[in-house]
């Protein structure tokens, strides 16, 4: 049965530093009915952009020429800036191994996707995130998600192996 | 509005969902209506995404020459990296998973973890060449009949990495 998803009071900020995939992703976001839709190409682009209108969702690749995508997911769960902790971070990334999927899950990042990406992937995760909120733990060496319930992929990953 | 609660050592944090506020079920699309709304869009993404082509051709011969020349170091490496990792994650999105494949290629044959004096250049170029041949004949898939002498190409720098 199909499921009916209403994403347009979304506000989504995408961070990834190559021009296509930012198109890319806009289209797609655009064809879910989001239109509240910012890009940026850097880790400090992006908490400015935060702290200046918190977005519902925060979604960012890993690797970028200037930054780190691992630092940027740390950076946003120490509240830095004053943005919100909490803001829900799904990592899409051509970077598949499982060192990098756990690098994100340790950094604080809420779901992973593996590109390619497409419409059906990319809705996918977000209804799994819409549908499965994850309480979030404090601890010395760590904010984010509880872990120990896992990302999406992660989850997939681990099946594979 | 964030519950928390104060276990040994940790705290369990439940923050109210923004997700699940704003998301609502009525007036939502299916998915295959959304499917549909790209599809119109994809044709001309495509034409701007194989137009980013040639420019990212230049950069990694750039980058191979200065590398042949000795000099460009783990600088130049890693741009060639950068660049296949941004072809590795179009390539497929776009619908061209061949140029995925090769994008996957340049990450591996210049990761992080290789040392730059022993990086493998003529196998590098071999992939950039092949990149060229992929754009020029718009070749996506290894069902395409052009893409027998790429195929073959593939198999035998796998067999030259080992």
């Amino acid at each position: 049965m199909s499921e009916f998803y209403n994403f347009k009071n979304l506000g989504v900020l995408f961070v990834d530093d190559n021009k296509s995939m930012q198109m890319f992703m806009r289209s797609l976001l655009l064809s879910m009915n989001i239109v509240n839709i910012r890009a940026c190409n850097d880790t400090e682009t992006c908490l400015e952009m935060m702290a200046e209108e918190p977005p519902d969702i925060v979604i960012t690749d890993l690797l970028f020429r200037q930054c780190d995508g691992l630092d940027l997911i740390r950076r946003i769960r120490q509240a830095e800036d004053g943005v919100d902790r909490y803001t829900p971070v799904l990592v899409i990334t051509g970077q598949t191994n499982m060192s990098d999927v756990l690098a994100a899950r340790d950094a604080g990042a809420t779901e992973f996707l593996a590109k390619p990406v497409s419409v059906g992937s990319l809705h996918d995760r977000l209804v799994w995130m819409v549908e499965n909120p994850r309480p979030f733990i404090k601890a010395s060496g760590f904010v984010g998600p509880d872990r120990r319930r896992a990302m999406r992929g992660y989850e997939g990953m681990e099946r594979r192996k | 509005m964030t519950r928390i609660d104060k276990m040994d050592g940790y705290e369990i944090h439940h923050p109210f969902s923004k997700l699940q506020a704003k998301v609502k079920r009525e007036g939502g699309l299916s998915l295959a209506e959304i499917e549909k709304r790209m599809s119109v869009r994809m044709a001309h993404l495509t034409e701007e995404f194989l137009a980013e082509i040639p420019p990212m051709i230049n950069t990694i011969e750039r980058m191979i020459g200065k590398l042949e020349k000795g000099d460009g170091g783990a600088e130049a490496q890693a741009e060639i990296f950068k660049q296949g990792h941004d072809l590795k994650g179009m390539g497929g999105s776009f619908d061209y998973p061949i140029m995925g494949t090769i994008g996957a290629s340049f990450c591996e044959l210049t990761h992080k973890t290789k040392d730059v004096s022993a990086l493998n250049l003529p196998l590098i170029r071999v992939n950039l060449d092949l990149l060229s041949y992929v754009l020029k004949f718009r070749i996506k898939n290894e069902s395409d009949p052009k893409a027998a002498p790429i195929i073959a190409a593939l198999a035998s720098a796998t067999t030259a990495k080992r």
